[in-house]
């Protein structure tokens, strides 16, 4: 019995002093249970959409049954020898094959999409979206002429809705068809795939192919055989080796328009938001850090102020590890309320986090929480926090009962040896710039945190900066130019010398790029390649130079490891019934086909039957002719010539990747802003109880309300200051890292950001702002401050 | 005839206890005269220090007036009082109560910083001349923590003065020190009331009510008693502290 109650007093004791000193520190909690509410919705979310989403993608390859990899190739190369060299294979089990026709881009309104489309009939495994685009319909209803299924990736690329008419570039003409809904079709249905399945009716299908009889197929592309190729049972290659070594026995890559294994759908599928979440979870991750500081700041000021009541409860008894226990219960007990309100809020986040990544990904992801990884989140996040604290809380060992009982306190140390003048044209400044260095210490947290949150608001800003910036997306192998061309008729060949003339005419060409895109095999592997007319422009090169000669290529990083090949190494190349060898001039980065790609001379390309290279691109020295110079092209050749004014904000990047780093970036500043919130708070707060007697004597000797809140604020603004430039700083050693151990899962591993004065300004100025305006708001509680408090009774 | 610098009229002052109000002061009615060194005396909880704070306008009575400069001081705003905080009144706490990151040279300047008819060199010139005065120019540069309890307080005496107040307040300025600092804080004290300096001060020391020319007995919030005294002199200290403890006395002290 007496154990017993032994062990209740014990349990009593610690309830009513951790009671009390919840109450005495509600701030504290409150503001600890806020910043883990933050923290574990966002993680809880973020890891609970990438499980749905990976989850999602698996079972709609399932359902689509799309097979193992996807071959594209004109309906005159595939041979009767060819296919059945493929079905003939020991790596496959079957081969599927369904019709297509090839069409140029297609548009809704003023919304273009450039890339490749396949007009196909309908088949099994497709599933309809409902009207909520949450989830589908039981049966999808046969198409009438005229209507169109588009997969769901396309409906936020060219911002269309049901009953909109899209138009379709045709080998014959442009053709109109109504939207009648959205499908999920997973190999090919995302954002980040340019080329796209689209299913029109049966005789619409015919009537087309009927209409394109005359057409030439030496110049145009018109019916495409899609072939889905399924694994043998007792094939144990992977997804890329299967293609690559299928290629070499068959030649059936070669030969393609295109192909597409599943690794290679699901990667570029979950691509965007793998990058997003990293970029986000990297934030969260730091955020925590940014609680960890908090909770370290705000323990060391509470033992300060506490230091004769941990004195006292010394003196009657309180070992160090039971009052080093109760401040860690009492920090846990927030965190935990925070994990329960987190875990809730997490739920309707997931949802909409994952209706945001369906836009990109076009898969109906599944919901609910990701538990066990959620779980494990949590309890990771509990052992650094209490393992923390534990820490933090070592010093109350040192506290001497005698000492605190007898009004003594730990002595307290100013360091002079930064100490500006007190002046008294600035009076509340240089008091402010006092209060600050004579406690450099107890501000290093603040300063801390500032420089986090600023190092994230910068390199979102740098994010956006790369993606609009032409030498940086000139570094990541792009081609960006101020006008555009494009012929698919091979007679505008004859008259691109009097264009390039007529545009010279107007304003000296300081770059041309003129190439074909296409697909090609190095080494049996399916990449994607360019071919440049003038190699010298090709941008990206790291490592060797650009191929000059007719028998060097240029390879990514990615391909070269891929492959296994380095710089000087010979690789087949083939292309249609064509091969050669070439050597490896260099490496150069390039986000086409998220970092698969590879590049060669005109001259090079020729030995594989390339005749023509009908994208062009130029830079003209005087940016603003550029319209002119269109208007001028159009009129003289608009009949065989395609021609526009290249914008790099809106024309660079796709709308899902433009749309994921505004996502980016206001994520990151609304959650720096509320984290900036709370901390102000807790720590002004902290510093407030700390300096109170101060304050007081400031008042008693005539400084007025409104002096004391400005100048509690000016040193809080010049600590957000001071940790705003450190995380300025720390972008430029840390950002461009971030972004290549990022970007490197689509090739880039070598950036160089680009510092504009804004991209600085807009965080600092923000961050500092909002420091300076929140203490001022929490410096508010001075007016209660009563000089009675010096009164000594 | 003396000017009087400061009135009390009906001075209330009252605390909500326990669903009550618990009243410190009621109806205290008092001038104070300029030039004199009054005390307040009076026993512990008697509600002495709730009348300097009401009557320097640190805290605000719950009613009556106080009036100086024929303004009501009770109900002047926060700024106005803030100026006559800088302007025209000093003050010594017990505690002495330095700015702790504030060297004892900048503690007594900043006050005089905020004083607009002074230039910075007119005040870094009066803060010296104050230092040398309270001999404390060898710590001047000292932080509050690095000096003695004598020190600090002639510091704030010197902080409290800076301003060439017209009525300096003092609580209990010499409860925290030893006798040799009380004595030395209270000679300063005295120096300054010889200078021209009002005074009023809060204390249940006998040594430092016997610098008063004027003591005024506070029981039960108010006023019971008054005795009027001659300028101190340190050679009639034993007759004056005869007259002030059969004084006492009579108060039942």
């Amino acid at each position: 019995m007496a154990v017993f109650y032994g062990m209740v007093g014990a349990v009593m004791e610690i309830l009513t002093l951790l009671k009390a000193n919840i109450n005495k520190k509600k701030g504290s909690f409150i503001s600890v249970i806020l910043l883990s509410i933050i923290i574990i919705t966002s993680m809880t979310a973020i890891l609970s959409v990438r499980d749905n989403c990976n989850n999602a993608m698996k079972k709609a390859f399932e359902t689509a049954d799309s097979g193992d990899m996807m071959v594209y190739l004109r309906a005159e190369v595939l041979t009767e020898d060819l296919r059945h060299s493929v079905e003939n294979s020991e790596l496959v089990g079957d081969v599927r094959c369904f019709d297509a026709i090839c069409t140029g881009g297609s548009w809704v309104r003023d919304n273009r999409d450039g890339n490749s489309q396949f007009l196909m009939k309908m088949r099994d495994g497709i599933l309809l979206y409902n009207d909520k685009l949450d989830g589908f319909e039981d049966s999808i209803p046969e198409l009438k002429g005229g209507e169109i299924y588009l997969s769901l990736g396309m409906k936020y690329i060219l911002s269309c809705s049901v009953g909109d008419t899209i138009y379709y570039d045709c080998p014959d003409a442009v053709r109109e068809f109504t939207i009648k809904g959205f499908v999920q079709e997973p190999s090919q249905g995302a954002g980040t795939i340019g080329w796209k399945q689209v299913f029109i009716s049966n005789e619409d299908f015919e009537k087309i192919l009927v209409d394109c009889k005359d057409i030439d197929r030496n110049k145009f592309i018109v019916e495409a055989t899609m072939m889905m190729i399924y694994k043998a049972d007792d094939c144990t290659l992977s997804d890329a080796k299967f293609q690559r070594q299928l290629n070499l026995d068959t030649k059936i890559v070669a030969n393609a328009i295109g192909s597409l294994t599943k690794s290679q759908s699901i990667r570029y599928t979950g691509l965007l938001f793998e990058v997003v979440s990293s970029i986000l979870m990297a934030f969260v991750g730091l955020l925590f850090v940014i609680v960890l500081i908090v909770i370290s700041h705000s323990i060391s000021t509470e033992i300060e102020i506490d230091y004769v009541n941990l004195g006292v409860l010394k003196a009657f008894g309180f070992t160090k590890e039971k009052l080093r226990g109760i401040i860690v219960i009492q920090y846990i007990f927030a965190e935990l309320i925070g994990v329960a309100v987190g875990l809730i809020a997490s739920i309707p986040m997931e949802r909409i986090l994952s209706r945001i990544i369906m836009q990109n990904t076009g898969i109906l992801p599944y919901a609910g929480l990701s538990l066990a990884k959620s779980v494990l989140f949590v309890l990771i996040i509990l052992l650094i926090s209490a393992v923390v604290i534990l820490i933090k809380t070592n010093k109350i060992g040192r506290i001497s009962p005698v000492r605190a009982i007898s009004g003594g306190n730990e002595e307290i140390y100013f360091d002079s040896r930064l100490n500006a003048p007190i002046s008294k044209k600035v009076l509340s400044a240089s008091l402010a710039l006092r209060q600050f260095t004579s406690n450099k210490k107890q501000y290093a947290g603040t300063i801390m945190i500032v420089a986090i949150l600023t190092f994230f608001m910068l390199s979102s800003n740098l994010l956006g900066n790369l993606l609009n910036s032409r030498s940086a997306m000139e570094a990541m192998g792009e081609n960006i130019a101020d006008i555009e061309l494009y012929y698919d008729d091979i007679a505008a060949e004859e008259y691109l010398d009097d264009i390039e003339a007529l545009v010279e005419g107007m304003s000296h060409i300081e770059k041309k790029y003129y190439f074909k895109s296409g697909y090609m095999s190095v080494n049996g592997e399916n990449l994607y390649s360019k071919c440049y007319r003038y190699p010298e422009y090709i941008n990206g090169i790291i490592k060797g130079r650009v191929p000059l000669y007719d028998n060097e290529i240029i390879v990514t990083e990615m391909v070269a490891d891929t492959l296994e090949v380095q710089m000087g190494d010979s690789v087949t190349v083939a292309h249609n019934d064509k091969e050669s060898v070439y050597v490896i001039s260099g490496i150069y980065q390039c986000i086409d086909d998220s970092g698969m790609s590879f590049a060669m001379s005109y001259e090079g390309a020729n030995k594989l039957g390339v005749k023509y290279t009908p994208n062009i691109g130029f830079v003209i020295e005087d940016s603003t002719k550029k319209e002119e110079i269109v208007d001028a092209i159009v009129e003289k050749y608009g009949d065989l010539i395609y021609a526009w004014v290249y914008d790099l904000k809106t024309d660079g990047v796709g709308a899902p990747i433009e749309a994921a780093t505004k996502a980016v970036k206001v994520v990151i500043y609304l959650f720096s802003i509320i984290f900036a919130l709370i901390v102000i708070r807790m720590v002004c707060s902290k510093t407030f109880v700390r300096e109170c007697t101060d304050i007081g004597i400031y008042k008693s000797i005539g400084f007025t309300v409104n002096k004391l809140r400005l100048q509690f604020a000016f040193r809080f603004f010049v600590v957000s200051l001071i940790g705003a430039v450190l995380g300025t700083l720390l972008s430029s050693l840390l950002s461009a890292r971030l972004f290549e151990s990022i970007l490197g899962v689509i090739g880039i591993t070598k950036l160089s950001v680009q510092y504009t004065f804004l991209t600085v300004l807009i965080p600092i100025a923000i961050i500092s702002f909002c420091f300076f305006i929140f203490s001022y708001i929490v410096a508010g509680r001075i007016k209660r401050v009563d000089v009675r408090e010096l009164v000594t009774e | 005839m003396k000017k009087i610098i400061l009135s009390a009229k009906g001075l209330c002052k009252s605390f909500a206890h326990n669903g009550g109000q618990n009243h410190i002061l009621s109806h205290v009615d008092f001038d104070l005269y300029e030039g004199d060194f009054t005390v307040i005396m009076g026993a512990s909880g008697s509600g002495k220090s709730t009348l300097l704070y009401a009557l320097s306008g640190m805290d605000r009575a719950t009613a009556g007036e106080v009036i100086y400069n024929g303004e009501n001081l009770v109900t002047m705003s926060e700024n106005k009082l803030a100026k006559l905080r800088h302007t025209d009144f000093g003050f010594i706490f017990q505690q002495m109560h330095l700015v702790s990151n504030l060297s004892l040279f900048e503690n007594i300047a900043v006050p005089g910083y905020l004083n607009k008819n002074r230039s910075a060199s007119e005040v870094k010139a009066r803060t010296e001349e104050l230092i040398k005065k309270m001999g404390i120019s060898d710590v001047k540069t000292h932080l509050p923590s690095q000096v003695s309890g004598g020190e600090q307080q002639r510091c704030a005496i010197a902080r409290a003065v800076i301003n060439s107040p017209k009525l300096l307040f003092a609580d209990e300025p010499t409860g925290a020190l030893n006798r040799r600092n009380t004595t030395e804080v209270l000679n300063l004290l005295t120096d300054l009331n010889k200078d021209g300096q009002s005074i009023l001060m809060v204390t249940h020391d006998l040594r430092a009510a016997l610098r008063a020319t004027r003591i005024l007995y506070i029981e039960d919030g108010n006023i019971v008693g008054e005795l009027t005294l001659p300028p101190y002199k340190a050679e009639d200290e034993r007759s004056r502290e005869t007259q002030v403890n059969a004084w006492l006395s009579s108060m039942e002290w």
